[in-house]
């Protein structure tokens, strides 16, 4: 039973010193501002991130040298930054990402063109400059000024391992509105604004929906995850990351309370560090029932077994994953069988099924993406052969009359050679 | 004591500052008022359908049906503190009541009152073909007022037959109406039906059948003359050697079928095949000798 966890935790001790330590560099406009994070950076101190700020501007910058990587996540907190300073520019951020690293990034609405093109990049359009999120039925007031741009009433995705659990005090934003497409496969929206708010720049005419970014489908913090797993979260609004939105008490529609932002933006930025929800799929077998060894391939109508062992690590500790949508397909060109696969409650997923009645190359075929968990994509050949000449039915009851003519024959010689032999 | 006194005129002065601060704030927020609300669904040629006059805050829409290529208008005048008002926000919002999501107008401001116009047209291009029914509300706001969020009713929409438009799924994306995982139909492996085979009975009456010609022969031929089983009596060993081999030389025909391939069998029937023609030869000549004794 503990089998299982050896391998995830060989890997893990493979990369044991790495990831004892992930090192995250924090850009910020201005460095002096660094106290005003302070909960939110003492926070991933205390979940093991080694957190380095610098300025957006530093001549010093670099990401990479000779080829490798110096940090493990990037934070931008500079929304009105035209650029970079030192060595990264975007080109090396995307390169940073496309090679399994991961950026938080937060904007409000002095957000510059540059910053709107690297979020543009991972497939969230952002509004206009200048534009801010209003609702003037769901604000809040802070420090006894009524501010119709400080939302509360956002709603939260249903997805406890990206975001943590459902939050009774609201999740104050104050900032820019973004919009992802309907077909996105790899975005999700974090965070929601309520039906009731728009986007609009104040000293210009609004737009007209659907360019009007309106209603629920105003999307105030997203989050994607790229196929390659690596994550990347865009946030509408800088200050729901400031110690004063975390210690706020705010009234809303009459009610006084307090905020969830120091959970939820904690919790998001875990997720974004891979550091939650990452899913590790190992010792993939499969077997004929009634035996234990993985055969060279199968024959068709055979029992088989197929399992694999899928584990969770939440802080770099790997736990059982228990899920009921992990498909299992069994394709050769088309799937001729897809199926959930069980799992023990142990981390083992399995499936038993039937071989199907065609021969030919197969492949076994995982492809699971769900909402907040990294993906897992699994393929193994097995080639599945016909029956050989000695594996069919025999002695069918319809051949019944051909053993009786071949015995008849049989008997009436042997009788004959008595008949034959003895007669005068 | 004068101390005291200090402290309490410095309470009265502080009591006097937030009942001013109050009411100054209360008069900051001052409430818009909704004035000359009509809503009128109009037919694609523009005639009028339905005209109703609505005062905030009673519905007036009762889920009318709206054909395709209706449109939903609605006119409102906004004052605050009795002068016309242009509020920030003047929108109609549509909220499906079977997914949840909505789509919007914004109002046109024309001589000192708003015209908002929604179709299904114009929905669909927000949320995608989504028939049924919707709850129109009219949101006014402004970041000097409180809002105020008129519920007008329902509306059952219909979309045309020949709209081209997406599915909801490919065109909104909201906190609510968002995949949570990419899990595809179910595919069980139909296997193919066993071929039909005729009916048992059938093979077993040919079976019987097959042995009548056996029977035949056992119980017939003995019954021609000349048939004399005492003819063995002349050579016993070698009858029951060549007998027996014969009927051994059968079982091995049949253990083949049963068991056994060629590669085994074909050695085994010729060794044996060697021993029974032997044992033949000397019955047969122990049995022609008796005749030719018999026959002097």
């Amino acid at each position: 039973m503990a089998r299982q966890f050896l391998l995830p935790l060989f890997l893990l001790a493979a990369l044991g010193v790495t990831s004892a330590s992930k090192s995250v560099l924090v850009l910020l406009q201005n460095v002096n501002t660094a106290d005003k994070y302070s909960k939110f950076f003492g926070s991933l101190r205390d979940y093991g991130f080694d957190i380095s700020v610098k300025s957006v501007k530093d001549s010093s910058l670099k990401l990479k040298e000779y080829g490798t990587w110096l940090y493990d996540d990037l934070v931008l907190f500079a929304p009105p930054a035209e650029g970079f300073g030192g060595k990264i520019d975007r080109q090396v951020i995307l390169e940073f990402v496309d090679s399994g690293h991961n950026v938080l990034m937060a904007l409000n609405s002095d957000a510059s063109e540059s910053m709107r093109n690297l979020a543009a990049e991972f497939g969230i359009d952002v509004d206009d400059r200048g534009s801010k999120v209003y609702d003037h039925f769901s604000h809040a007031t802070l420090n006894g000024k009524e501010d119709h741009t400080l939302i509360a009433g956002g709603n939260v995705v249903d997805a406890p391992v990206m975001v943590g659990g459902p939050y009774k005090e609201p999740v104050l934003f104050r900032g820019i509105a973004s919009v992802i497409p309907g077909d996105a496969e790899l975005a999700t929206v974090a965070l929601g604004a309520p039906s009731t708010s728009y986007s609009h720049a104040p000293k210009q005419a609004m737009l007209e929906p659907p360019s009007l970014m309106v209603g629920s489908s105003i999307s105030l913090v997203t989050a994607v995850q790229a196929r390659n797993n690596a994550r990347v979260v865009v946030a509408g609004s800088l200050e729901m990351f400031t110690d004063d939105f975390f210690d706020a008490v705010v009234t809303v529609k009459g009610v006084s309370t307090h905020t969830s932002n120091w959970a939820f933006t904690v919790t998001m930025a875990r997720w974004a560090f891979q550091d939650r929800g990452v899913l590790v799929a190992s010792n993939m077998r499969h077997h004929l029932l009634g035996s234990d060894e993985q055969p060279w391939g199968y024959r068709v109508n055979d029992d088989v077994e197929f399992l694999v062992d899928v584990v969770e690590l939440d802080g770099g500790v790997p736990k059982p994953f228990a899920a009921d949508d992990i498909q299992l397909e069994f394709i050769m060109l088309n799937p001729y069988i897809r199926q959930p696969l069980q799992h023990d409650g142990n981390g083992t997923f399995s499936l038993r099924f039937k071989v199907p009645d065609v021969y030919g190359v197969f492949k076994y075929y995982i492809d699971y993406a769900h909402r907040g968990y990294s993906y897992i994509k699994l393929t193994h050949q097995v080639p599945v052969r016909p029956f050989k000449h000695n594996e069919y039915e025999r002695f069918l009851v319809c051949a019944y009359p051909y053993y009786a003519s071949a015995i008849s024959i049989m008997v009436g010689f042997f009788a004959l050679g008595f008949f034959y032999l003895y007669n005068k | 004591m004068a101390s005291l006194r200090l402290a309490i005129s410095a309470l009265v002065v502080q009591v006097a500052f937030s009942l001013a601060l109050a009411q100054d704030a209360g008069g900051l927020v001052s409430e818009l008022v909704l004035g000359n609300v009509k809503v009128v669904i109009k037919s694609m040629d523009g005639s009028a359908i339905t005209t109703l006059t609505a005062a905030y805050p009673k519905p007036v829409l009762a889920n009318p049906e709206m054909p395709a290529g209706a449109s939903l208008d609605v006119t409102i005048s906004i004052t605050k503190g009795g002068e016309v008002f242009k509020p920030q926000q003047v929108m109609l919002m549509l909220k499906s009541k079977s997914l949840g999501l909505a789509g919007y107008a914004v109002g046109k401001f024309k001589s000192g009152s708003y015209a908002l116009s929604i179709t299904a047209a114009a929905l669909e291009k927000q949320i995608g073909k989504l028939p049924g029914e919707y709850e129109v509300t009219l949101l006014i706001g402004d970041p000097s007022a409180n809002g105020v969020a008129y519920v007008l009713g329902t509306v059952e929409l219909r979309i045309s037959a020949a709209s081209t438009a997406l599915e909801p799924t490919a065109v909104v994306r909201t906190a609510f109406f968002q995949p949570v995982n990419n899990l595809k139909p179910e595919i069980q492996h139909v296997f193919r039906a066993p071929e039909k085979r005729p009916p048992v009975v059938v093979s077993y009456i040919f079976a019987g059948l097959a042995f009548v010609p056996l029977v035949a022969v056992l119980l017939y031929v003995p019954t021609i003359a000349g048939v004399n089983f005492k003819g063995w009596t002349a050579a016993p060993l070698y009858s029951l050697l060549f007998h027996g081999g014969l009927g051994s030389m059968l079982l091995l025909y049949v253990v083949f079928f049963l068991r056994l391939n060629l590669a085994q069998t074909l050695p085994l029937a010729g060794i044996w095949g060697l021993f029974v023609a032997g044992s033949g030869y000397l019955l047969l000549s122990s049995l022609s000798k008796q005749r030719l004794k018999k026959d002097q």
